[in-house]
């Protein structure tokens, strides 16, 4: 169950931007894939949301192959957050969540009470309520960053897979984010992000995934895989790695 | 001559009915001679004419004409029937008293709903006017609308003078004018030819203008290579194009090694007058731009084909042989 | 802006019947109304009869109402087409010029109006401009197309190489045109729809309604588009279908109202921001009001086109242009200071 990646593999200009990487994302836990810039996880994520068509391996979903699903059954299935958003077009907030849930609407159907009571809802737990009349290119980037996240969110899928999500979040809205995603996860629901601030990932992640130069590196819960001599493999920066002073939690401090 | 045929043994009877045939023929002379010696005090109508596609129209009135084409209307002037014209296009300019009808656009962009709510009793226009569609349009509408035939010949302005008059109704009057104008035509030849004796004759090319960047020369096919060759000038454009038309560039202008250029006045206004003629590319460098040999003449009275033509031979004549300017 | 929207639709729909009765009553020739109703009514066999003439009649029902039906039918195509375009390329700026039909259509007309091509008669130039538009539209599309996939940044930089050969190929015919024919080229690039006639209406209705009927279809789907391309497929869009059928659609759409009408500048870039500015992006309501606008747009802008200077005509691209340029800094002004403009 959940999405399953077995010995996936995308090659683009000459070389594998992810090589032969296995990877599972079981309902229930929140996996945060951390890793330097280029080293394939926004990739991964496309792999994995079926957008792109492996050269090696299979990405299934739920024990479909996920390319072989229709595009509206892969949509009830994975929801995907890109890394950034731009709309030219001045959309309500509340619309643009609204789209969410167009998987789950019949080709001329109109959204029912039901769709417009989970958007209120998505809404609130994003924190964007009281945006909803507001046209969305007036936001700002943290605030369209949740807004996002509440369409994403309203799609109620089985699978959560988020691109760096939290680069425009203040500190109040990455923690906000982060228990979002393990109240979804306690729902059963699988969850995967990509995340750049190593302490997000250790504070909130059930599993760390370290990923360089398209290859998975590590996958573990985060004391194991928040290693210092594997974070600096991976990073080709030396870290130190502390007990968090307030949760039973690694914090990893960068060398300067 | 029938005398010198009885003289050598022709058979009497055959002289006589050769006499027969000449009386026959000075009576129908006298006979034509004397009805064309009384024109029409007022057009006389109904009339027919030939329609859109070459079907018969029947004109009833020639009360109120609109007149689709600039050289059309100036025929209808020469006939005596200007006060007539409710409405002529763009490129009628001449007589002056034309230009200021009620304008009914370019003769190919015409309008139809425009050109009916002068109410016309009778539309006339050649195969020149268009768009074709506001063609059908007007005939649908039941006023009759006549199209004349193209025709790009010396003979042309006898015909057009010929064709407007029947179908307005002056018949008379049109060939009265008609032969006027042929036996002007010829005189205007001869006298050209008179002039021409002996003399190289000049290098002309005749330069489309609209605007410094559009400059057309005219061909073998257009309306001026007739007037020229008239005037007894060489039309260089006949040797660049067979086509009425073609954009000349700047060398190959030069090439061509006009002596005179003939242009038509709205033609050199749109170019900004002689000084800017004098500015575009090639001109300046052809033997009439450095002799400043270029005639400007009314748009209609060269590329008409109208009334005027043994007028434009004349006004070239002279403009070619006795460097009259205009 | 959803509350807006009934209110705005009755009004723009009851506009439109306004313009277009207005088109029938109105035009250079003095016809009373009463005589305007005589003959609608006699010909569509009510007989209210009247006292009009032939004359009368023949203004009214081969001018006017056929100009009018098909200033309508060739709005509606640009409005909605603008609108659809506007969406799929996820660009204010998209107009049915962007992919190709414009240029191919002026294209095929040119070359129809130099070549005296005249196969299908009096459509001969209308057809060879539709079929160009096509034409063009594909082979842009083709040309971004790689690996199954279109970009749309590639698409539209496509379009304007494509653009750029069509206006050189427009260039090249002029230059070998007669003075006569350059004319006719000149008025079929400036615009016009003093050629209407039953027969170009029935000509361009069937695309048209074509259109009409399937664009709003995708209404939704439209939005997600916007979102971007990656997310609409997230959201369960087969975005490199939806985008070909809607291209397709649309070139043949304006396609056929350019090619009867010649190139109208503005109407399918401006109908659609207006009607946005009027009830909001949501396509479902954008799309078919764009062609409600689109029509009642063009029938304004004819009418003055054919009576501003009566008895002669304006060119009706012209107009659209003259008055559209300086509507759209307006709306370009308006927009930035509301939200920031497009990005």
């Amino acid at each position: 169950m959940g999405l399953v990646a077995r010995g996936v593999s995308y090659r683009a200009g000459g070389r594998d931007l992810v090589h032969r990487v296995d990877l599972t994302v079981p309902p229930g836990e929140v996996i945060a894939v951390v890793g330097p810039n280029g080293a394939g996880k926004s990739t991964l994520v496309g792999l994995l949301a079926g957008d792109l068509k492996p050269h090696e391996g299979t990405v299934s979903l739920d024990e479909r192959p996920i390319r072989a699903l229709g595009p509206r059954e892969r949509a009830l299935g994975r929801a995907v957050l890109p890394q950034q958003t731009s709309l030219r077009f001045g959309y309500s907030v509340e619309e643009v969540v609204e789209m969410g849930r167009h998987p789950h609407l019949g080709r001329f159907s109109k959204i029912s009470e039901e769709d417009r009571r989970i958007v209120a809802d998505e809404m609130e737990r994003a924190e964007v309520s009281h945006l909803a009349r507001r046209p969305f290119p007036s936001l700002s980037g943290g605030e369209s960053a949740r807004v996002m996240l509440a369409r994403v969110l309203s799609q109620r899928s089985r699978v959560l897979l988020l691109d760096e999500p939290a680069a425009a979040l203040d500190v109040r809205h990455q923690a906000l984010l982060m228990r979002v995603l393990a109240e979804r996860a306690a729902q059963g629901v699988a969850c995967l992000i990509v995340v750049h601030d190593l302490n997000l990932a250790a504070r909130h992640a059930d599993k760390i995934a370290l990923m360089a130069d398209g290859r998975l590196l590590a996958v573990a819960e985060p004391w194991t895989a928040l290693a210092p001599e594997l974070l600096e493999r991976t990073f080709g920066h030396p870290a130190v790695v502390v007990d968090h002073p307030s949760c039973d939690r690694p914090l990893v401090v960068t060398a300067p | 001559m029938t005398g010198s045929t009885t003289r050598r043994g022709v058979p009497v009877h055959a002289a006589l009915l050769g006499l027969l045939l000449a009386g026959a023929l000075l009576v129908a002379g006298v006979f034509a001679g004397q009805a064309s010696a009384k024109p029409e005090r007022a057009p006389v109508m109904p009339t027919t004419g030939q329609g859109l596609d070459g079907d018969r129209v029947k004109i009833r009135s020639a009360r109120r004409i609109v007149s689709l084409n600039g050289d059309l209307t100036e025929v209808i002037y020469a006939l005596g029937l200007g006060s007539r014209v409710v409405g002529a296009d763009t490129s009628t300019t001449f007589p002056r008293a034309a230009a200021k009808k009620q304008n009914i656009g370019y003769q190919r962009r015409l309008s139809a709903e425009g050109i009916l709510s002068l109410k016309p009793t009778v539309i006339i226009g050649s195969t020149l006017a268009g768009p074709k569609r506001v063609l059908e349009q007007l005939d649908k509408s039941g006023v009759p609308l006549v199209v004349l035939p193209e025709d790009d010949t010396i003979k042309a302005p006898a015909n057009k003078i010929r064709n407007v008059a029947r179908v307005l109704g002056v018949r008379k009057r049109g060939e009265i004018l008609a032969r006027k104008m042929e036996r002007q035509l010829r005189v205007q030849s001869r006298n050209a030819a008179r002039l021409a004796k002996g003399k190289d004759r000049p290098r002309v090319a005749f330069l489309y203008l609209r605007g410094p960047r559009v400059q057309l020369i005219g061909g073998r096919a257009s309306r001026s290579n007739t007037v020229i060759r008239y005037a007894r000038g060489v039309d260089v454009g006949a040797t660049v194009t067979n086509r009425s038309s073609v954009p000349v560039t700047a060398e190959a202008l030069i090439a061509a090694q006009p002596e005179v250029l003939v242009v038509t006045d709205t033609g050199l206004r749109s170019v900004g007058g002689m000084a800017g003629l004098l500015r575009i590319p090639g001109i300046a460098q052809t033997p009439a731009g450095r002799d400043r040999r270029v005639l400007a003449y009314d748009d209609q009275l060269v590329l008409g084909l109208g009334p005027r033509l043994p007028s434009a031979i004349r006004k070239l004549t002279l403009g070619l042989y006795r460097g009259n300017r205009v | 802006m959803g509350i807006r929207g009934p209110s705005v639709t009755v009004t723009l729909v009851a506009l439109l019947v306004a313009s277009f009765l207005a088109s029938i009553a109105i035009g250079a020739y003095a016809i009373p109304v009463w005589d305007v109703v005589g003959v609608l009514s006699d010909r569509i066999g009510l007989g209210v009869g009247g006292t009009y003439d032939q004359i009368d009649e023949a203004v009214i029902w081969d001018v006017r109402l056929p100009r009018a039906v098909l200033a309508a039918l060739v709005g509606a195509s640009l409005g909605i087409a603008g609108a659809a375009l506007q969406a799929i390329f996820r660009n204010p700026l998209a107009d049915p010029s962007l992919i190709g039909v414009t240029g191919g259509a002026a294209v095929g007309a040119t070359f129809a109006i130099v070549t005296g091509f005249t196969y299908f008669g009096l459509l001969s130039v209308p057809v060879a401009a539709a079929l160009a538009g096509l034409v063009a539209t594909l082979a842009v599309y083709a040309f971004a197309r790689r690996a199954g996939r279109t970009e749309v940044v590639t698409l539209i930089l496509t379009g304007l190489a494509v653009n750029a050969v069509a206006t050189a190929a427009v260039g090249m015919a002029t230059y070998v045109a007669s003075p006569e024919e350059l004319q006719d080229i000149v008025f079929w690039t400036l615009g016009s729809l003093g050629g209407a006639s039953w027969e170009t209406v029935r000509a361009c209705l069937p695309f048209v309604i074509l259109g009409i009927v399937v664009i709003p279809l995708f209404g939704r789907t439209l939005d997600l588009m916007v979102l971007g391309e990656r997310e609409a497929g997230h959201l369960g869009v087969r975005t490199e279908q939806v985008r070909l059928v809607l291209i397709v659609v649309c070139a043949v759409t304006a396609g056929a109202g350019v090619a009867v009408a010649g190139i109208i500048g503005f109407v399918g870039l401006i109908v659609p921001h207006i009607i946005r500015l009027l009830v909001g992006p949501g396509n479902r309501l954008v799309v078919p009001l764009s062609a409600v606008g689109g029509a009642t747009l063009l029938l304004l802008a004819d009418l003055a086109a054919r009576t501003v200077a009566a008895p002669a005509e304006l060119p009706l691209g012209v107009l659209t242009a003259a008055l559209g340029g300086p509507f759209f800094l307006f709306l370009v002004h308006r927009t930035r200071g509301a939200h920031g403009g497009w990005g």
